[in-house]
């Protein structure tokens, strides 16, 4: 079966359902106690192991989402869109707000490549 | 030619550019705005984590605190403003609703077809609308892309 973003979005809120409740509880014996030691120790070092997994999650989650064949080409009209728009807009001899304006919209798709970028270098 | 004439053209071609713009940008905007709501609330989620490690340290800090002999009012003092620090910025950070902005600026986009198709007059105010909605999209990725500290 082809991914989708909802399927993606779903495995991805299943695996860390399971694992939240895990955090919560361990999160909650760590603030509750009060002596250091090698109790301490284990519960905090399990803690951010499950934190570890947890962000992992998430990374293959942009991961998937952005290897998608669909969100590609999405990006790539919305781009497409928005240099049509621009070129409409300077021709014609007085281009109203809302043609240039239109244009700067449909450049999401230029905007989303930035922000996928920038989600990749700080995962 | 009439000069009025040249000016209406200039109108309907303009609109035209629109209207096929607008139409043929819907189903990606849909497929882009899905796509960005689910890396935004990755970024969220990462951040978040990073801020509940903070969180339990603060709360830690102020328990040791306060069970610890000789503890003074100002230490303590002093802890729990830093766990309640902790706990706003992480309140701050869960309340935010990426998928919500990007799901309203794909139908902000399916409005501004539909008021171009029926040539309105609605059609600017509706794009201003994306316009702000674009940006706010644009800074919660900035938001998520920065990073997190413990506090």
């Amino acid at each position: 079966m082809a991914q989708s973003i909802a399927n993606i979005r779903a495995s991805r809120d299943t695996a860390l359902a399971a694992l939240d409740t895990s955090i919560s509880v361990l999160g909650n014996q760590i603030a509750q106690t009060t002596t250091t030691g090698p109790y301490l120790d284990q519960l905090t070092t399990r803690y951010h192991e499950l934190m570890t997994q947890r962000n992992a999650i998430f990374a293959a989650a942009t991961d998937a989402v952005l290897r998608l064949p669909s969100v590609i080409a999405a990006a790539a009209t919305l781009n497409s869109l928005a240099s049509q728009m621009k070129t409409a807009a300077q021709a014609l001899p007085a281009a109203t707000n809302v043609l240039t304006g239109s244009a700067s919209v449909l450049s999401l798709g230029h905007q989303f490549a930035d922000t996928l970028a920038t989600a990749r270098q700080s995962s | 030619m009439p000069f009025w004439l040249v000016g209406e053209g200039l109108d309907y071609q303009r609109l035209e550019e629109l209207r096929i713009a607008t139409q043929a940008a819907c189903e990606p905007i849909h497929i882009v705005t899905d796509a960005l709501g689910l890396v935004l609330e990755d970024q969220r989620g990462i951040r978040l984590s990073g801020l509940d490690e903070g969180l339990n340290d603060n709360i830690q800090a102020a328990n040791r605190t306060r069970t610890s002999r000789g503890v003074t009012d100002q230490s303590l003092g002093t802890a729990i403003d830093n766990a309640q620090a902790a706990a706003l910025a992480f309140e701050a950070e869960r309340v935010a609703n990426p998928r919500a902005t990007m799901r309203a600026l794909s139908d902000t986009h399916d409005a501004l077809v539909v008021a171009v198709r029926n040539n309105d007059g609605e059609f600017g105010a509706l794009v201003t609308n994306l316009q702000t909605l674009a940006t706010q999209a644009q800074a919660l990725a900035t938001a998520a892309a920065s990073p997190t500290k413990k506090s």
